[in-house]
C-alpha cells in the first residue's frame, strides 16, 4: 500500500530540535529584504526557516527549526544574514546522519 | 589534565577533528578536542560513502572493528535522468564484494563519527562536548594562542578562553571561523552546495532484492540531469544495511535561481519513474541537511599560519569532480595535520615555518594532487551548464528515438536522432565543450596512456581561443 507523501512540516518532526530561547540567526537590515528581488533565504532553506510576511514587509525567521546548514547566509545576496551557532548542545541532533 | 597542559586544541569533533586528534595524540601530544553538540556525529550528515584508506592508515584494519559500517559498496552507478527517461552505467566487481571490499563502505553518520570519538579517546584525547568555539585568540604578533569558547550570557569572555600551542580549525564546511579570520575567501552561492537527504527505511530482503545484492553487498548510485533539475548538483541512493541514503545535493547558486525549494527537489526526485520504485513502500525515519565546499581549490585558502592549521571542510578541502569525494580528503588531511601539530609541539616550535610541513604532507598525498589535477572542474561545469540540462534531455531523446519501436524504417529514426544532436547541440559545441572538458579533468595522465591524445587536447588547448576556433568551426560546419 503506498504511504501517504510526509509533508516539510512531518519531515521536521522526525528530527530532535532543541531550540534555544534567543534565535542563532539575524537579519541586519529589514530594509534590505523589502528591496531584494530574489529573497533567496525564503526558498534555498531546507526548513523553510524563512519567510516573507507581505502585511508586516519583513522576513519572519522561524530559528527554532533551523538544521543548521548554512545555506541561508552563502544564499543570501547582500550578506544580511547575521549566523551564529546556537549555544553548546542546542540546535538540530541528528540520530542517523 | 589541567588546562595549562593542553598542546593541541581541535575545533571541531567530525572526521577531520577527530582524525587531527587521534594522529596528534598518537605522536604523544595533550589534545583537547571541542564539539559544539552533546556528541560526535549529532550535527553531521553526509550521503554517503566512507573511502576509507585514510582511515586504515589511522587505524590499522579498522574495517574488521566494532565499526558501524553499513554495506561494503561493491557496485557504482551513473544515471542520467530527463523527465520520463533514464540511462545508465554500472560496475559491479566481485573482487569489491570481498575483503577488503574496495575500501568502501557505506555508512550513517551519526553512528560512525560517534564511534570514531569514542577511539579518539581510548587514544587519549580529551573531548569536551556542548562547547561552541567562536574565534581565535591572537597574541600582540597576529600568532594564534588559543581559542574563544562561548560563555553564558553575562560571564567574563575570559572563562571561555583556552590558550594551546596549535589550534586545528576542523570546524566543518559553514565556516565561520575560517572565513573571518581570513583563512579562506569568502564563500560565495557558486562554491557552496546544500544536501538534503532522507534515510528511508526498507527490510533488508527488500534492499537486497531491489538492488539485485549479495549477502550484504552494497551500491551507491548518483544520479545526474533532471535529477537536480538541471542544475549543477545530482542526486543519489545509497543502500544501507536496512535502510536507503536518498538524497539530492545542488548549487547553492543555482538553486536560488531556480526558485525550488531543497525540499521540492528532494521529493521531483523520489517521484521520478526510475527513483519511485526504489522508494517504494519504505518509511522515512529521518530528514536532514548539510552543505558541501565545492569551490575546489581555486577556493581553498591559506592551510597555515602561526599556531593554527586548516583541515577538512573548513579548509574546502573537497574533490570536486565526477568522483565526488569528501570524507577520505578530511581524515587524510586531519592526520596530516595532527602529526604535524605533534612534531611542531615536540620541537617547541609552532610558527608557520615548521606548520607549513602539514601543506607539504598534502601536496605529496593524494589530497592536493586530486584537488589540483580537478582544479578546473568548477569552472568548466560553470561555464558549460548544458552539460546537465540541454545534454541529458539531447542525448537521452536520441536514445529514445533509436529504441522507439514504430512503422519507420530504423534510417528515418536515426536520422532524426542525428537532426536532433545538430540542431540542439551540434559537432562543433560538443567537441569543444569535451576538449574543455579533458582540459579540466587534466591531460597530464592521459599523456602517460595515449600520448597521441595528449599532443591533440595540446592542439585543441591551443586553438581554443584564436582564430585556430574558427578554422575548426569550419571545419566541423563544412564536413557535419
Amino acid at each position: 500500500m503506498p504511504k501517504k507523501a510526509l509533508t516539510l512540516e512531518d519531515k521536521i518532526n522526525l528530527v530532535t530540535l532543541r531550540p534555544f530561547r534567543d534565535s542563532h540567526l539575524v537579519i541586519h537590515d529589514q530594509r534590505v529584504c523589502r528591496d531584494c528581488d530574489g529573497r533567496e533565504c525564503t526558498t534555498v532553506c531546507p526548513v523553510k526557516t524563512y519567510e516573507w510576511e507581505e502585511g508586516e514587509r519583513k522576513i519572519i525567521v522561524s530559528f527554532e527549526n533551523c538544521f543548521e546548514c548554512g545555506t541561508c547566509r552563502i544564499a543570501c545576496p547582500f550578506d544580511n544574514i547575521g549566523w551564529k551557532y546556537p549555544p553548546g548542545s542546542f540546535g538540530v541532533e541528528f540520530d542517523w546522519g | 589534565m589541567s588546562e595549562g597542559d593542553i598542546q593541541v586544541v581541535v575545533i571541531g569533533g567530525g572526521p577531520a577533528g577527530l582524525a587531527a586528534s587521534m594522529a596528534a595524540a598518537a605522536k604523544g601530544a595533550e589534545v583537547l578536542l571541542l564539539e559544539r553538540g552533546p556528541c560526535s556525529g549529532a550535527k553531521n550528515v553526509m550521503g554517503g560513502i566512507l573511502f576509507s584508506p585514510p582511515m586504515e592508515h589511522l587505524i590499522p584494519g579498522f574495517y574488521k572493528t566494532d565499526v558501524p559500517l553499513e554495506r561494503p559498496v561493491a557496485r557504482r552507478s551513473f544515471s542520467i535522468l530527463t523527465e520520463d527517461s533514464s540511462a545508465d552505467l554500472s560496475f559491479r566487481s566481485e573482487a569489491f564484494a570481498k575483503p577488503p571490499f574496495n575500501k568502501s563502505f557505506t555508512v550513517l553518520r551519526a553512528p560512525f563519527d560517534r564511534w570514531f570519538s569514542r577511539k579518539a579517546e581510548k587514544a587519549g584525547v580529551q573531548i569536551l562536548t556542548g562547547v561552541v568555539a567562536d574565534g581565535l585568540i591572537r597574541d600582540s604578533r597576529g600568532r594564534v594562542v588559543g581559542v574563544k569558547t562561548r560563555v553564558d550570557e553575562g560571564a567574563d569572555p575570559a572563562e571561555g578562553e583556552l590558550f594551546a600551542e596549535v589550534v586545528i580549525l576542523a570546524e566543518g564546511a559553514n565556516a565561520l571561523i575560517a572565513e573571518r579570520e581570513g583563512f579562506r575567501p569568502k564563500m560565495l552561492a557558486h562554491d557552496m552546495a546544500v544536501a538534503v537527504k532522507e534515510i528511508i527505511a526498507l527490510p533488508e530482503e527488500t534492499i537486497r532484492d531491489r538492488f539485485c545484492l549479495e549477502g550484504t553487498d552494497g551500491e551507491g548510485r548518483e544520479y545526474y540531469g533532471e535529477a537536480a533539475a538541471g542544475m549543477f548538483g545530482s542526486g543519489f541512493i545509497y543502500t544501507n544495511r536496512e535502510s536507503l541514503s536518498v538524497g539530492v545535493a545542488v548549487s547553492i547558486a543555482d538553486l536560488g535561481k531556480s526558485g525550488l525549494s531543497p525540499n521540492d527537489l528532494l521529493e521531483r526526485f523520489k517521484a521520478h519513474p526510475s527513483i519511485r520504485p526504489l522508494v517504494r513502500s519504505g518509511e522515512t525515519v529521518e530528514y536532514a541537511a548539510h552543505m558541501i565546499p565545492e569551490g575546489g581549490l581555486n577556493r581553498t585558502g591559506r592551510l597555515f599560519a602561526d599556531g593554527i592549521l586548516v583541515v577538512g571542510d573548513a579548509a574546502g578541502l573537497v574533490n570536486v569532480s565526477p568522483y565526488h569525494e569528501g570524507i577520505n580528503l578530511a581524515v587524510a588531511s586531519g592526520t596530516a595535520a595532527g602529526e604535524t601539530a605533534a612534531e611542531a609541539v615536540a620541537r617547541g616550535n609552532t610558527s608557520s615555518e615548521i606548520l607549513s610541513s602539514y601543506q607539504e604532507r598534502l601536496e605529496e598525498s593524494f589530497v592536493l594532487k586530486d584537488m589540483k589535477k580537478y582544479a578546473g572542474f568548477r569552472g568548466f561545469m560553470k561555464e558549460n551548464p548544458q552539460l546537465l540540462s540541454v545534454w541529458p534531455r539531447v542525448f537521452l531523446g536520441m536514445l529514445k528515438e533509436i529504441f522507439t519501436i514504430s512503422g519507420e524504417s530504423k534510417q528515418e529514426m536515426e536520422d532524426r536522432a542525428v537532426k536532433m544532436f545538430r540542431e540542439e547541440i551540434g559537432m562543433f559545441s560538443f567537441l569543444r565543450t569535451v576538449f574543455q572538458g579533458v582540459q579540466a579533468m587534466d591531460a597530464v595522465h592521459l599523456e602517460a596512456v595515449a600520448p597521441w591524445a595528449a599532443v591533440l587536447i595540446e592542439g585543441a588547448k591551443g586553438s581554443l581561443n584564436t582564430e585556430n576556433l574558427d578554422k575548426l568551426a569550419d571545419y566541423f560546419r563544412r564536413n557535419w
